[in-house]
């Protein structure tokens, strides 16, 4: 048995490798840095220190002597001085300098509160739900679109399989049609509706009178992806466009594996087809509810590429991922973005878990 | 028996590769980082001709048109700076001198060819970090035919302006190809109205602004929204949907008669329309002409990274030096088409809405870009603000009130 044990791990060491290098790692780092102030350009080695600085710290009575000689030291042995600043000697005899000597260099100067990236404790957390409407107002946008995204997503979805599963002609070539969207890449597909927003559909005034008041059309105005109002809605459009091929393939997989010897029975005993659905296949579904609604939930929250190939995050649609690329890239606070994004990633967690444990009890043995 | 010889195979296949990356110690290769995607091909002859006269120092050239700097930033983190970089001039530079990336250049003698104008934009606590390339503009693209065709005279008062938009649309021209989806020309436009309010006391406002005395909602800054209403009012029925690419085709078709935009918007127009006869005026904000100022300042630099071996440094900087020199500028002026910030550059073989550009800098009617200046953040979210302005997401005083805010955190 013990042998086996070791197969079994030898067996997930690769995959665990790169899970954890490319997963697990990046995220602890992230979870440090969402504690810092750091703005996303200053290396961890403080590159350029003033001269003045280093008069104020090598005179500093505050500090222990030992600690200002190892300081002194290391500055003038790895810093050259160029006017007022004292600068990192990068090469030295043709090498450049290496990993641990930085290391060396970036405890000392550590020891004396000389650092590029401050830890400032839940600084980050406190202010996103303070002092931040884009954050506050990404959250709405995000829980609209899950919303909706989720909804429409397996209902046309499932009604795709069903209809699919009646054993229609041309039911092979329908099938790949349904998924063709899903093999495009989500710029491609942005791309395409943004065409078709701006050239093919009538004014959104026209379609979705029945929908909004005539005043959200007045005013600013603006079509499919400018107006306040509707780009929220269009941007919901093509992902539910985009996504319901694919989930429409594991309904499919799912009515095709509830064995038809108990639909059988129940039309035997008088069931019409709509109980047939509602009583036997539904039930039997459940399993299949169970991956897409996971998969739809845990997509919708953290979706990017649509939204940002669409309006950029603009007119109302900016969800909490496109505002962390906007906190950490645009604005050059990457420590707060950075912050946001472990938030996201810990609301993704409880709610597809509580959806998983939620679902797994209700689904049914054969 | 078939293992060792296996192990011994894959040992000496890695040595092979080892021996394999040993460079040759003659040719020095520099890596070049550039964003101008308009460019490319051009300054491949730009380094061709360097390679001429200087045959051990390569050059790659590596253009990257979307987003250039998350990808700059984060290869400067991991340390793997390229070893000439295209930055943006201020803010970018700074941010990046302030980090200690960025080689100071102050005592290199080719800073000596630069005009004095342009240092500012490289100019850090006295020290300059980067080799200012090109001056770009930001003003009123306009279509010289439709302008000749309707008599029109270019406006220099916001009054004449309006004049001028009046007649456009009497005579089914419209009078704007704007750009509202996508977000950042509305923050050009904001700034630009913003600088001419200030005019040359840009430094005196960025010092209150710091000190929290100042403010951007002032009753004249206000009275700017009229102004955009009217840029937005005059750009066609369906306004709010035009992105770049909008923006330049309707441009180019020629039935809208100007773009607000910065000048390399034009050669986007021509590439679609090659008959285009094009002019370039600043956009007058107030009703005072004396204010109404070319938005010009230096566009690109360029700057040598702090972390090369000093081997590649040198090359680096014999590379300015070409960029300085007579043949250097040449290329950059015929064949790029751009304007050179080097004293006495020859500028005839520009198009006509350059030489209009150098015009309005040769006789200092100019205002820096403004912009550039503020903290990132602040221009960031102006766009964004501007925007919301638009859409009717923000009324006038809540986007300066919100700019106030974020200038203060």
């Amino acid at each position: 048995m013990k042998s086996k044990k070791i197969f079994f791990f030898i067996f997930i060491l690769p995959a665990l490798l790169f899970y954890t290098f490319f997963f697990i790692f990046p995220f602890v780092q992230g979870v440090c840095y969402s504690f810092t102030d750091w703005n996303g350009i200053k290396p961890d080695l403080v590159s350029k220190i003033s001269a003045a600085d280093v008069k104020k710290i090598t005179t500093d009575e505050k500090i222990p002597t030992q600690k200002r000689v190892d300081f002194l030291e290391t500055v003038q042995k790895h810093y050259k001085l160029e006017r007022e600043n004292y600068l990192l000697i990068e090469w030295r005899d043709g090498k450049q300098i290496t990993g641990s000597e930085k290391k060396e260099i970036k405890s000392v100067l550590n020891s004396v509160g000389v650092r590029n990236i401050n830890f400032i404790g839940f600084d980050n957390y406190k202010k996103m739900f303070t002092n931040d409407k884009r954050f506050l107002g990404s959250i709405n946008f995000t829980i609209f679109f899950t919303v909706f995204n989720v909804l429409f997503t397996n209902i046309i979805a499932l009604l795709l399989a069903v209809i699919l599963d009646r054993g229609l002609r041309k039911k092979n070539l329908l099938r790949s049609m349904f998924f063709m969207p899903n093999v495009l890449s989500l710029v491609i597909v942005a791309f395409i509706w943004t065409f078709i927003f701006q050239m093919v559909l009538p004014h959104p005034s026209k379609v979705l009178g029945f929908l909004l008041p005539q005043s959200a059309f007045r005013g600013a105005g603006g079509g499919w992806l400018t107006n306040i109002f509707v780009a929220p809605i269009s941007v919901v459009i093509v992902t539910v466009w985009q996504g319901a091929g694919y989930i429409m393939l594991i309904y499919l997989a799912g009515l095709q594996s509830i064995p038809d010897d108990i639909l059988e029975v129940a039309s035997i005993d008088g069931a019409n087809k709509f109980q047939k659905f509602i009583f036997i296949t539904l039930p039997l579904l459940i399993p299949s509810f169970t991956i897409s609604l996971f998969l739809t939930l845990s997509n919708s929250l953290k979706t990017f590429d649509v939204i940002f190939a669409l309006t950029k995050g603009d007119f109302n649609t900016t969800n909490i991922v496109v505002d962390v690329y906007n906190t950490a890239f645009s604005r050059n606070e990457f420590g707060y973005g950075t912050a946001k994004a472990i938030i996201l990633c810990i609301v993704i967690m409880i709610i597809t878990s509580i959806q998983l444990s939620l679902m797994k009890r209700k689904e049914v043995e054969l | 028996m078939k293992r060792p010889f296996i192990l011994i195979l894959i040992v000496s296949l890695f040595f092979i590769f080892l021996t394999g990356c040993k460079k040759e110690e003659k040719t020095v290769t520099l890596q070049l980082f550039h964003y101008k995607q308009e460019i490319v091909n051009q300054f491949a002859d730009m380094i061709a001709a360097f390679n001429e006269k200087y045959p051990g120092i390569k050059i790659e050239a590596e253009n990257i048109k979307n987003d250039s700097q998350t990808l700059l930033k984060t290869r400067l983190v991991s340390n793997q700076a390229p070893d000439i970089m295209m930055l943006q001039g201020y803010s970018t530079v700074f941010e990046y001198a302030d980090s200690g990336f960025l080689l100071n250049l102050s005592n290199e003698p080719f800073m000596n060819n630069v005009v004095d104008s342009a240092k500012n934009a490289v100019t850090y606590k006295g020290e300059q970090y980067a080799l200012p390339m090109d001056m770009a503009g930001i003003g009123v693209i306009y279509n010289k035919d439709i302008f000749t065709k309707l008599n029109l005279k270019v406006p220099t008062t916001f009054t004449e302006m309006e004049a001028l938009c009046k007649k456009l649309t009497d005579n089914n021209i419209t009078p704007f190809a704007v750009c509202i989806k996508d977000n950042w020309p509305l923050g050009h436009l904001f700034s630009m109205a913003h600088t001419s309010l200030v005019q040359n006391d840009i430094p005196g406002f960025i010092e209150s602004m710091n000190n929290g005395t100042g403010t951007f909602d002032t009753p004249e800054m206000i009275a700017m929204f009229k102004v955009f209403d009217f840029y937005k009012a005059n750009g066609g029925p369906n306004a709010m949907d035009m992105d770049y690419n909008n923006q330049t085709t309707n441009f180019a078709s020629g039935n809208y008669a100007m773009m607000v935009q910065g000048l390399w918007a034009y050669n986007n127009s021509k590439t679609i329309n090659n008959n285009l006869n094009v002019g370039f005026f600043p956009f007058p904000f107030t009703n005072k002409a004396s204010d109404t100022k070319m938005y010009a300042d230096t566009d690109s630099t360029f700057a040598i990274s702090a972390k090369s071996s000093p081997q590649k440094i040198e090359a680096a900087k014999k590379f300015f030096d070409f960029l300085t020199s007579v043949e250097g500028v040449q290329i950059w002026t015929e064949k790029c088409k751009l304007i050179p910030t080097v004293k006495g550059a020859d500028v005839s073989s520009l198009d006509a809405p350059f030489q209009d550009l150098v015009k309005y800098i040769d006789s200092n009617d100019t205002m820096p870009w403004a912009f550039s200046i503020w903290p990132t953040r602040v221009f960031e979210e102006s766009k964004k603000a501007m925007q919301e302005y638009y859409s009717g997401q923000k009324s006038a005083t809540e986007v300066l009130t919100y700019l106030d805010s974020l200038w203060k955190e």
